[in-house]
C-alpha cells in the first residue's frame, strides 16, 4: 500500500512539473506581454518618460529573456516559495495569494458541506422511495439543476437580489469587516454573506450527487445481504443507512475527490468574480486577460496540485472504506 | 400429448419481441415525456436559430436604431381604455433624461400604440444564404417609420435584443455541434485505437489524456481562448474556438470510447471476426466502434451542452467569439457587470434561453442513454 | 410436548407482483405446515415461487410484490413464569417494518440464502454480522435475589459487546469454522464459499431460532462443501430442536435433509407427502416426470435424456384450467384444460393437486 502510495505521489510530482511548464508556455503565447498594455496606457496619457520606464520594467522582471529562462527561474524560486511578482498588483504573488487563499478555502468547504448535507439525504429517499411523487419531483429539480451553468444562475440571483430586492449581496464580508482583525462578530458576518455563493457554488454538485447516490444506491438495494440483513430483523432505517448506503456511498467518495472538489474552485471562479468574492478565482483571471504571467502561472499550478491532491485523496479515501481493497 | 393453445399474445408484446434494434430504442424512446420534450427543444432550437433566424427574427443582427439601451415593449391585448384587440400591439417609448444618472432612459407612452403584424416584410435577407427574403415572422407596420417592437429591449447600440438572442443561437448552437463532431473524430479514433492495439500506442495516447485532464478544464479554457489574437478575421476566430474546444474536451471521450471498446474487444464475436481472417482496421472499423455507437452517441449529445456553456462563459469574459460576430457569449459579455444589471437587467434575457437549449440536450442524451441501454430497467 | 406440535401454519397463500408488463401470480393457494423439530422441504423449478413462499412467511416479500390473499400462522411460544402459552401470530397481517415482525426475523425464525457470497455485507467482519444479530435479539435473564426469599425474577437484558464477541467465537466453532477466534475479524472476501455459508448460519443459529428458513442454501456451494454444510445443518438441528423449512431444486439434497416434501410448480403445490412417499409413490405427473429426468447411472447410452416436455409458460399467459395440463403425459382433453384441479387427499398424509384424483 505505501509503495502504491509513493508510486503515486512520484507521479503526481512528475504531473505537476509538466503541466507548470505548459502552464507557463500557453500563458506567454499570446501575442506580446503584459507591458504592452502599460505602455499603451501610459501613452494614451502622454507620457513620453514611459518607454524608458517600461524597458526598466522589463530588466526587471526579467521580460526581454527567452521563455525557458525565465520559467527555468520561476520554476526554481517556486519550490523555494517564491512565486515571483505579479505586474498588475505589484506585490509578491505570494501575498496576494496567501489573503485569498483562506477564503478560496472557506469557500470551497462551506459548498462541499452543502452539497453533501443537502444531497446525500435526497438521493437516499429517492432512492428507498422510487417511483413515488416525491421521487419524481426530486429527480426532475436535480435533473434541471445538474444542466446549471453556476455563472449564469448566479446572474439570475444577482438580478433577484439587485433589482428585485434592492440587495448588495456582493463580496463575503460588509464593509465594517473588511479589513478587521477577526472576532466572533467577523466569523458571523462571514457567514451571513457566506451562504449564497455557497449554495449557488453548490447547485450542479449537489444535482449531481443526487442522480448518483440514487443510481448506486439503488443498485445496492437489490443485492443479496441487504434482504439478508432485514431477514435478521433489523430496522428499515438500519438497513438503509448502515448497510446499504455504507456500501453504495464508495464510488460518491472518489468522484468527490477526483471531480467534485477541484470542480468546486474551478468551476466557480466566474461566480467569484460577478460577486467580488476574495478568491483566487477573480485574480486569475485578470492575471490571464493582462498576461501577468507569474500570478496566473502560479494560480494555475495551484489548481492542477489541488487537482491532482483531489484524486490522490478520493484514492486514499476509497481504500480507506472498503476493505476489500484495502488488503490487497 | 395436446398442444396448448396459447391465449393470443398482446399486439404490443409481439411487435416487441419481434422488433430491431433502433425500432426497440425508438419505441422505448418514444415512451419517456422527457427525451420527447428534449427532441423538440433541441430541433426547435436549430430550426429556429441555426437555419431561419432571420425569418424568426423582427430585426437584423447588427441593425442598430436610435432606441439605446431601451426597456422592453410587452405586447398587450387589452388597451388603456379596456377595449380588446386581436392583434396585438405595443406602446412606444418615450425618452426621457434621467438627471441623477445623466442617462437616457425611456418611459411606455400610451399615447402610441404599434399593431404587431405577422409574416410582415421587414429588412431583406438571404435564408440559408441563397434565397432573398424580406419575410419576418412578426413586425411592426413596414409603412410606419416610427413603430417599433423590441420584445426584450435594446442593447449599449440600439439593437434588438430577442432578434440579437436568436441569431445568437446560430452560432452558438452551431459551434457545439462542429465542435463536437472535430472532439467526436479525434476521441473515438484515438480512444479506439488506444482500446484496440494495446501496448505502446495505448500508453502513449492514456498518458497524454491523463495529462490533459489534469489541467483544470475552465482555466485551461480561459488560457488557450486568451492566445487567439482579437485581430483575426472572424471566421478564423470561430475555428480557433472550435479547435481549442475539441482539443480540451477529446481526452475525456477517448477514454471513455477506450473502456467501450475494450470491454467489447474480448467479446466472442470479436473473436469470431478475427479468426475468420479480419483484419485490424476491418474488425476496428466494422465491428467495433459500430457496436460501441449508442454509447458513443449518449456521450456527443451529452457533451454539446459543456460546449454551449464554454463559449457562453468564455464570451462573457470578452474571450472568444468577440463582436462583430453574435453569439450567445458575446451576449453575455453586455451584462458581465452588476452596473449593467442593476440598470439594463433586460440584457440578461439570454440567460434562460441558453438555459432552455443547455435543458434541452440534457434531457435529450437522458432519453437517449434510457432508450439505448438494453438492460435498462425502465 | 406434543411431539407434531405445529408450528408455522400456511394457508391457500397467494401472493402478486404488480409488474409493468401484467400481474404476475408468485404464489398461487400455497398450504402446507411446518411442525416443531421437523424439516419440510419445498421442491421446484426456478421460479415456481419457492423463494416468494418463504419470504411471506417472514413477511419480506419485496415490492412490487404483495400478498393478496391466505394467512400464515405462527404458533408462537412465550415462556412465562414457567408455563408454555402459545400465542398465534398472522404474519400476513403484521407490518413489515413493525416491532413484532422484526423481533420474530432473526429472533425466532431465522433465514439464510442462496448467495453466501453476496449476503454478508462486505465491510463488516463475521463477527460484527453475529454481533449485530445478536445485540439485537439475544436477550440475558437477569436474576434477582429478593429479600424474603430467593426468587428469580426474570429479567432480561440485551448482551455486552464482550458478550456478543464471546458468543459470535462460539457460534463459529459451533459450525465447524477453523480458528474461529481469528475468523471472527474476517471480512466477507477473505473467507471461501463455504466459510461465509458457516458464517450465515452461525448467524442465523446465534439467536437460537425455532425455525430456519433455507434458501437455496448449497445450490452455489460445491459439491464437497455441500456435504459438510447439510452435516452441519442436521446436527445443529437435533442440538437445538429447531425446525428447518428447506427450499431446493436439487431432488437429492431434499431427500437427504427433508421429512415432509411440498412440491411446487408455477406458484403452486402440486403434491405433499413425506420424503419416502414422495420419491417412491409420487402421485402428481408433474413429481413423476421430474423423478423421471434424474439420470440414472448405468443405464444404457443409447437412451435419450429423459426430459418433461415443453416449456415453462410464459407467466402472463398461464394455461386454463390446470397450468400444467400442455406438458402433462397424463393430460386429459375436455377436462384439464377447463377445470382447474383441488387439492386431494390421496392416502393418509398424501395430497396431490391433479384432476385424476377427483371425480369430474
Amino acid at each position: 500500500m505505501i509503495a502504491y502510495l509513493v508510486r503515486r505521489l512520484g507521479y503526481a510530482l512528475i504531473m505537476l512539473v509538466l503541466t507548470s511548464f505548459v502552464s507557463f508556455l500557453i500563458i506567454d503565447l499570446p501575442p506580446g506581454d503584459f507591458m504592452d498594455q502599460r505602455l499603451a496606457e501610459l501613452a494614451e496619457r502622454g507620457d513620453r518618460s514611459a518607454e524608458l520606464r517600461i524597458a526598466e520594467y522589463r530588466a526587471r522582471y526579467g521580460l526581454d529573456q527567452p521563455l525557458l529562462t525565465r520559467y527555468w527561474i520561476w520554476a526554481s524560486n517556486f519550490v523555494k516559495g517564491d512565486f515571483g511578482d505579479s505586474f498588475q498588483w505589484e506585490r509578491p504573488v505570494k501575498d496576494v495569494l496567501g489573503e485569498r487563499l483562506q477564503m478560496t478555502i472557506v469557500l470551497a468547504l462551506a459548498a462541499t458541506a452543502v452539497t453533501w448535507i443537502v444531497a446525500i439525504p435526497i438521493g437516499v429517499y429517492s432512492a428507498v422511495n422510487q417511483y413515488s411523487l416525491g421521487d419524481q419531483v426530486l429527480t426532475t429539480i436535480a435533473f434541471i439543476g445538474m444542466g446549471m451553468p453556476n455563472f449564469l444562475l448566479a446572474l439570475l440571483i444577482l438580478f433577484f437580489a439587485v433589482v428585485i430586492l434592492g440587495q448588495d449581496i456582493s463580496g463575503l464580508f460588509s464593509r465594517e469587516f473588511r479589513d478587521a482583525a477577526w472576532s466572533l462578530a467577523k466569523v458571523w458576518d462571514l457567514l451571513k454573506h457566506l451562504w449564497i455563493p455557497a449554495i449557488i457554488a453548490s447547485v450542479t454538485g449537489s444535482a449531481g450527487l443526487v442522480r448518483i447516490m440514487r443510481a448506486n444506491l439503488l443498485d445496492t438495494l437489490g443485492q443479496p445481504f441487504v434482504e439478508a440483513a432485514r431477514a435478521r430483523g433489523l430496522k428499515s432505517r438500519t438497513v438503509i443507512w448502515k448497510h446499504a448506503v455504507r456500501i453504495a456511498i464508495n464510488p460518491l467518495v472518489v468522484i468527490f475527490g477526483s471531480e467534485h472538489l477541484p470542480g468546486i474552485v474551478n468551476r466557480n471562479m466566474l461566480l467569484a468574480l460577478i460577486l467580488n468574492l476574495p478568491t483566487i478565482g477573480p485574480v486569475f483571471i485578470q492575471a490571464l486577460l493582462v498576461q501577468d504571467s507569474y500570478m496566473a502561472g502560479t494560480c494555475l499550478v495551484f489548481l492542477v496540485i489541488l487537482t491532482l491532491l483531489g484524486n490522490l485523496l478520493a484514492d486514499i479515501c476509497l481504500v480507506w472504506l472498503d476493505p476489500r481493497i484495502r488488503l490487497e | 400429448m395436446a398442444v396448448n393453445e396459447l391465449p393470443e399474445t398482446t399486439e404490443r408484446a409481439e411487435k416487441r419481441i419481434s422488433q430491431s434494434y433502433w425500432a426497440l430504442v425508438w419505441w422505448r424512446f418514444k415512451r419517456s415525456r422527457a427525451a420527447i420534450g428534449g427532441a423538440v427543444i433541441v430541433f426547435l432550437s436549430y430550426f429556429m436559430g441555426a437555419l431561419f433566424a432571420e425569418f424568426f427574427s423582427p430585426y437584423l443582427v447588427n441593425q442598430q436604431s436610435d432606441y439605446v439601451e431601451a426597456r422592453p415593449q410587452w405586447p398587450h391585448f387589452v388597451d388603456q381604455e379596456g377595449n380588446f384587440h386581436l392583434r396585438p400591439f405595443v406602446y412606444g417609448l418615450e425618452e426621457e433624461i434621467d438627471l441623477e444618472l445623466f442617462k437616457r432612459t425611456y418611459a411606455v407612452d400610451t399615447s402610441r400604440q404599434y399593431p404587431i403584424y405577422f409574416f410582415v416584410r421587414g429588412e431583406p435577407y438571404k435564408s440559408l444564404g441563397l434565397i432573398p427574403m424580406d419575410i419576418h415572422l412578426f413586425g411592426t407596420d413596414p409603412n410606419d417609420p416610427e413603430a417599433h417592437v423590441f420584445v426584450f429591449g435594446t442593447d449599449g447600440l440600439g439593437r434588438d435584443v430577442f432578434s440579437r438572442i436568436i441569431y445568437g443561437a446560430r452560432l452558438s448552437l452551431v459551434l457545439g455541434l462542429v465542435g463536437q463532431a472535430l472532439t467526436l473524430i479525434f476521441g473515438v479514433t484515438l480512444g479506439a485505437i488506444s482500446g484496440y492495439y494495446g501496448g505502446g500506442v495505448d500508453m502513449l495516447i492514456q498518458r497524454a489524456t491523463e495529462f490533459l485532464q489534469a489541467f483544470p478544464r475552465e482555466p485551461i479554457l480561459m488560457a488557450l481562448a486568451a492566445i487567439i489574437p482579437p485581430t483575426w478575421n472572424p471566421m478564423w476566430i470561430y475555428f480557433g474556438l472550435t479547435i481549442i474546444l475539441a482539443f480540451v474536451y477529446w481526452g475525456g471521450l477517448a477514454r471513455q470510447v477506450r473502456g467501450l471498446v475494450l470491454s467489447i474487444r474480448e467479446r466472442e464475436f470479436v473473436l469470431a471476426a478475427q479468426s475468420f481472417g479480419a483484419s485490424g482496421r476491418r474488425l476496428l472499423f466494422r465491428h467495433l466502434i459500430p457496436n460501441t455507437m449508442s454509447h458513443i452517441i449518449v456521450i456527443a449529445t451529452t457533451m454539446v451542452p459543456g460546449m454551449i456553456q464554454s463559449e457562453a462563459f468564455l464570451g462573457f469574459l470578452g474571450l472568444g467569439l468577440r463582436p462583430p460576430l453574435t453569439s450567445w457569449g458575446v451576449l453575455m459579455n453586455e451584462v458581465s457587470n452588476v452596473r449593467a444589471i442593476r440598470f439594463h437587467p433586460w440584457l440578461l434575457f439570454p440567460v434562460p434561453f441558453i438555459l432552455i437549449s443547455l435543458l434541452g440536450f440534457n434531457m435529450l442524451g437522458d432519453g437517449l442513454r434510457d432508450a439505448m441501454d438494453p438492460y435498462g430497467a425502465r | 410436548m406434543n411431539e407434531n406440535e405445529l408450528l408455522v401454519e400456511v394457508k391457500d397463500l397467494k401472493v402478486q407482483f404488480d409488474v409493468r408488463d401484467g400481474i404476475v401470480r408468485a404464489v398461487d393457494g400455497a398450504t402446507f405446515e411446518i411442525r416443531r423439530g421437523h424439516t419440510l422441504g419445498i421442491i421446484g423449478e426456478s421460479g415456481c415461487g419457492k423463494s416468494v413462499t418463504a419470504k411471506a412467511i417472514m413477511q419480506m416479500v419485496p415490492k412490487p410484490g404483495k400478498i393478496v390473499g391466505g394467512e400464515v400462522l405462527y404458533h408462537r411460544r412465550l415462556k412465562s413464569n414457567g408455563s408454555d402459552v402459545t400465542e398465534i401470530i398472522n404474519v400476513t397481517k403484521l407490518d413489515p417494518d413493525g416491532a413484532l415482525i422484526r423481533q420474530i426475523r432473526g429472533g425466532e425464525i431465522g433465514m439464510i440464502f442462496q448467495e453466501p457470497m453476496s449476503s454478508l455485507t462486505p465491510v463488516y467482519t463475521a463477527g460484527s454480522h453475529i454481533g449485530e444479530a445478536v445485540g439485537l435479539h439475544r436477550l440475558i435473564p437477569i436474576r434477582k435475589v429478593g429479600t424474603q426469599m430467593v426468587e428469580t425474577i426474570r429479567a432480561q437484558r440485551h448482551v455486552t459487546k464482550e458478550e456478543a464477541r464471546e458468543i459470535a467465537v462460539d457460534m463459529l466453532r459451533r459450525v465447524g469454522m477453523p480458528k474461529p477466534e481469528e475468523r471472527v475479524d474476517s471480512y466477507p472476501h477473505q473467507l471461501s464459499g463455504g466459510q461465509r455459508q458457516r458464517v450465515m448460519i452461525a448467524i442465523a443459529l446465534s439467536c437460537e431460532p425455532v425455525m430456519l428458513i433455507a434458501d437455496e442454501p448449497t445450490t452455489a456451494l460445491d459439491v464437497s462443501i455441500e456435504a459438510q454444510i447439510l452435516d452441519i445443518m442436521r446436527e445443529l438441528q437435533d442440538t437445538v430442536d429447531m425446525a428447518i423449512m428447506f427450499i431446493t431444486h436439487n431432488l437429492a439434497v431434499i431427500a437427504e435433509m427433508a421429512e415432509e416434501i411440498c412440491v411446487m410448480y408455477m406458484g403452486k403445490i402440486v403434491e405433499r407427502a413425506d420424503v419416502v412417499k414422495v420419491f417412491f409413490k409420487p402421485q402428481h405427473p408433474y413429481t413423476r416426470e421430474l423423478l423421471k429426468s434424474i439420470p440414472h447411472v448405468g443405464k444404457k447410452s443409447r437412451e435419450r435424456l429423459a426430459s418433461i416436455k415443453g416449456m415453462v409458460p410464459d407467466p402472463f399467459n398461464l394455461p386454463s384450467g390446470c397450468v400444467f395440463h400442455p406438458r402433462c403425459p397424463d393430460y386429459m382433453p375436455g377436462k384439464c384444460d377447463r377445470i382447474a384441479p383441488g387439492w386431494t387427499e390421496v392416502e393418509e398424509g398424501h395430497w396431490a393437486s391433479c384432476l385424476l384424483y377427483e371425480d369430474v
